[in-house]
C-alpha cells in the first residue's frame, strides 16, 4: 500500500464548507452512503466502485477503530471490474460453432450465435472473479487536507465526486487558482510577456 | 459490381451527413497542425493551467539563486529543479518539449525556450525544509504530488511509522501550498508587472 511504503503519488484537495461538530460520526455515516457493493455476476454490470475499509477491503462498516488513525481518517476507494476476456469468448464460441456444425450438419445461424454468446458470457462471468483495485484516501481532520492516493485522473475525479456527494462538501483542488477569490481570478489574464500569442 | 458498391457508399455517406447533396464534405477537415494547436490552447485554459505554468516558471527562476524561495514556520524553504522538465506552449511550431539531465532545468536552452513561450508544465523538484528533504514531481494543471520520496522515517513501530509518513506527506503538501501562496501574492500585486515580469524576461534572455 503506497500509504505505508514506497513512493507517494496523490491528488490534493481541501475540504470546504461547514463541517459538523462530530466530524468522525459525519465521516462514518457519509462513507456508508457510498459503500462499495460487489458486482452481481448475474447482472450485466462490468464495473463497481465505492468506499471500503482500508485494511480489509471487503468491509464497509467503517468502525472508528478501523477508520481513524490519530488525526487522520483512512479508507479506500475500491474499483472492481468483471469483464469476460475476448479471447475466452472467441475460443468458447469457436468450439461451440464446430460442435453445432458437426451435430446439425450446418453452421449456426445469426440468432443461434447471439443466444449462445449470451449463455457463454453468463457462464464465464459466473466462473470468473473480478479484478479488484483499492486506492487509498486520507483525510487530515485538523488541516482538512484530503489526499486521493492515485495517479489515474478518472479514479481521482470519481472518488472526489463521490466524497462531495455523500459528505455534502466541496473538495477544492490545491492549484494556484484555488488560492484566489472568484472575483480576482476572473479578472486575471495570462501574462502577455510570458505567453506570446496566447489565446 | 464495383460501381454499385461505390454508389452504396456514397449514399451511406450522405445519410450519415458526412456529405451534402453535391457530394462534397459537409465539414472541412481540420488539418493535423490546427488540431494540435487547438488542443494545446485548450490545455492551457483548462482549469487555468496557464496560472500553474506561470507559477512553476516563476519558481524555476526564483530557485536558480539557491537562496530560500520562502520561509515556512519561520524556517527557510529551498527548492532545486533537479531532473526532467516538461515545457509547453499554446502557440508556435513547438508546443511541447522535454529536457533531461540534473542541471538541465537551468540550462541556456531551457531559458531560450521559456523566452519563446514554452513555459514549465511539469517539473521534478527537491524541496528542503528544516533539514528534511522531499523529492517529488509537480504539474501545472493539478499540482498533484507525484513520485515523491519522503525523508527517512524515525519511528520503528508500524502504526507510528504510518502516522509519521502521513505527517510528512501533509508537510510536503503544505509547503507546496505555501510556495503557491507566495506566488499568488506576488502575481496579484503591483510588483508582478513592475518588477517580476521584466526580471523574468531579462533572465530568459541570458540564453
Amino acid at each position: 500500500m503506497p500509504i505505508r511504503r514506497g513512493s507517494v503519488n496523490l491528488a490534493r484537495f481541501r475540504l470546504e464548507g461547514d463541517l459538523p461538530k462530530d466530524v468522525k460520526r459525519w465521516l462514518q455515516k457519509g462513507l456508508a452512503k457510498a459503500a462499495f457493493e460487489p458486482i452481481d455476476p448475474k447482472s450485466d454490470d462490468e464495473r463497481a466502485a465505492g468506499f471500503v475499509e482500508l485494511e480489509q477491503n471487503d468491509k464497509t462498516e467503517f468502525a472508528a477503530g478501523n477508520l481513524f488513525h490519530g488525526l487522520h481518517a483512512l479508507f479506500g476507494w475500491r474499483v472492481d471490474r468483471l469483464k469476460v476476456p475476448t479471447n475466452a469468448m472467441r475460443a468458447g464460441m469457436l468450439e461451440w460453432g464446430q460442435a453445432f456444425e458437426q451435430k446439425n450438419g450446418r453452421p449456426p445461424g445469426r440468432r443461434e450465435r447471439a443466444e449462445q454468446k449470451e449463455t457463454l458470457k453468463k457462464a464465464l462471468r459466473a466462473k470468473q472473479g473480478p479484478v479488484t483495485k483499492v486506492f487509498e484516501v486520507s483525510v487530515d481532520l485538523t488541516s482538512r487536507d484530503v489526499f486521493v492516493w492515485a495517479t489515474s485522473r478518472t479514479v481521482v475525479e470519481e472518488a472526489q465526486g463521490s466524497l462531495e456527494s455523500v459528505l455534502e462538501v466541496k473538495l477544492i483542488p490545491r492549484v494556484p487558482a484555488a488560492f484566489l477569490s472568484p472575483g480576482v481570478i476572473d479578472s486575471l489574464l495570462p501574462t502577455k510577456e510570458l505567453f506570446p500569442e496566447a489565446p | 459490381m464495383a460501381a454499385r458498391k461505390s454508389k452504396v457508399s456514397e449514399e451511406t455517406a450522405f445519410l450519415r451527413g458526412d456529405v451534402g447533396v453535391d457530394g462534397q464534405a459537409t465539414e472541412e477537415e481540420r488539418d493535423e497542425g490546427a488540431k494540435e494547436l487547438a488542443d494545446a490552447q485548450e490545455a492551457l485554459l483548462r482549469g487555468r493551467t496557464w496560472l500553474g505554468r506561470e507559477c512553476l516558471t516563476w519558481l524555476l527562476w526564483k530557485s536558480e539563486s539557491t537562496e530560500p524561495v520562502i520561509h515556512f514556520d519561520g524556517k527557510p524553504v529551498t527548492v532545486v529543479f533537479n531532473g526532467k522538465l516538461g515545457l509547453r506552449a499554446a502557440s508556435g511550431d513547438v508546443t511541447e518539449a522535454t529536457v533531461k539531465g540534473v542541471t538541465s532545468p537551468y540550462s541556456k536552452l531551457v531559458k531560450h525556450a521559456l523566452g519563446r513561450g514554452l513555459l514549465v508544465h511539469t517539473a521534478k523538484v527537491q524541496v528542503t525544509w528544516n533539514e528534511q528533504v522531499f523529492d517529488y514531481a509537480l504539474d501545472a494543471e493539478f499540482f498533484d504530488i507525484r513520485s515523491a520520496k519522503l525523508p527517512a522515517l524515525l519511528n520503528e513501530e508500524e502504526d507510528d511509522k504510518l502516522t509519521e509518513r502521513l505527517d510528512l506527506t501533509t508537510r510536503a503538501s503544505v509547503i507546496t501550498d505555501a510556495v503557491i501562496s507566495a506566488f499568488v501574492k506576488e502575481r496579484t500585486s503591483k510588483v508582478w508587472a513592475a518588477k517580476t515580469v521584466p526580471a523574468l524576461v531579462e533572465w530568459m534572455k541570458e540564453s
